[in-house]
């Protein structure tokens, strides 16, 4: 208990969150951009800044609410919303397992973390390499917070004004792609197993081929869950 | 008035929806000491969960039509290429995302 006293000593608060922006630097610009299109569609739709505001507040999931707005729009009945957010963010099932200790360190946050966690904040804290006098845990704290109010404006800001700027954005979502595609390159060096990465890609994509691209991201995660509970004898010895 | 409160309970249904999926692991797993699967399964995961990201933000390429989804293979490629020369994240999506949007609007 004393040594972690003494270590929490030596973390810069500076330092710390001066990397976690910078860590976050790629996800804050893609969700004040791609935040600012879902807030162009509520404004739209006619829904107030309010209506934005808790979507991104509350929700915060990107594919969610830009499937969600049409479907409002249209009076789909609420069950029919439940299922389809299930349908659409199933995804998240899978992010939480091998995050428990590392967020219950948060301690009241816990909660918070276990929520403001979507596919790009989960990429970042899968490369957790924290330099020196950098608190892991703040950072991660940080990290949230900053894309979560990122997107948060970006939501407010579309909602508010509509479509204000003069020229089109088109294609500025790929930064997320780019993201993925980066952190995947650290890993790929990292990892002493490419195993986890081919069973994913191999998963992915005949999932992708059988079910088409609604489809095919449940059966495509659990698919790859499966396969790599059976492979643990020959991968574990790489990722102690 | 009626439109308006169903606009606020379909957003309080997505948020109580995606809240619930987001809070299962950590209600299955977080009170108690890890099976070795899991915590296996916490270090594995990870890899093959962001390769099928990519594939779930390129899930709508068409490949029987142009451009065939070149411009997001060709950026991806120079994003991958850029990240293992220089190690930086911020360089490598700033220039295959501006890349990308340039080559969307020219062809």
């Amino acid at each position: 208990m004393s040594e972690s006293f003494v270590k929490t000593d030596c973390y810069s608060r500076k330092k710390t969150f001066l990397y976690a922006f910078k860590q976050v630097i790629p996800i804050i610009i893609s969700y004040l951009v791609v935040g600012f299109a879902f807030g162009i569609m509520m404004y739209e739709a006619d829904y107030t800044v309010i209506h934005a505001l808790l979507a991104c507040v509350f929700i915060y999931s990107g594919s969610l609410q830009i499937a969600m707005v049409p479907m409002i729009v249209a009076g789909t009945p609420l069950l029919i919303m439940a299922l389809s957010s299930f349908l659409i963010n199933s995804r998240y099932m899978f992010y939480g397992i091998g995050f428990t200790e590392r967020f219950k360190k948060q301690g009241i946050l816990y909660p918070y973390m276990i929520f403001a966690f979507p596919d790009e904040v989960y990429c970042v804290f899968c490369s957790n390499a924290y330099p020196d006098k950098v608190d892991p845990v703040k950072c991660d704290l940080y990290s949230a917070v900053l894309c979560h109010l990122s997107w948060i404006a970006g939501g407010v800001l579309g909602a508010g004004f509509g479509n204000i700027i003069p020229f089109s954005l088109e294609g500025i979502d790929f930064a997320a792609t780019c993201l993925f595609v980066c952190i995947i390159v650290n890993q790929w060096q990292e990892f002493k197993s490419h195993i986890p990465m081919y069973t994913g890609l191999i998963c992915g994509i005949l999932c992708l081929i059988l079910l088409g691209p609604d489809n095919f991201i449940l059966p495509a995660l659990s698919l790859s869950l499966i396969i790599l509970v059976i492979l643990k004898g020959r991968t574990e010895q790489y990722f102690q | 008035m009626s439109n308006t409160l169903y606009a606020f309970s379909a957003i309080a249904v997505c948020s109580i929806i995606t809240i619930l999926i987001r809070a299962l692991p950590f209600v299955i797993f977080g009170n108690k000491e890890l099976p070795s699967t899991v915590t296996y399964l916490g270090k594995v995961l990870p890899g093959a969960i962001m390769i099928i990201l990519v594939i779930f933000c390129l899930r709508n390429i068409s490949f029987s039509s142009f451009p065939f989804g070149l411009p997001e293979f060709i950026c991806i490629g120079i994003c991958a290429l850029l990240q293992h020369k220089y190690k930086n994240s911020i360089l490598s999506v700033i220039i295959s995302t501006i890349l990308y949007m340039i080559i969307i609007r020219i062809i």
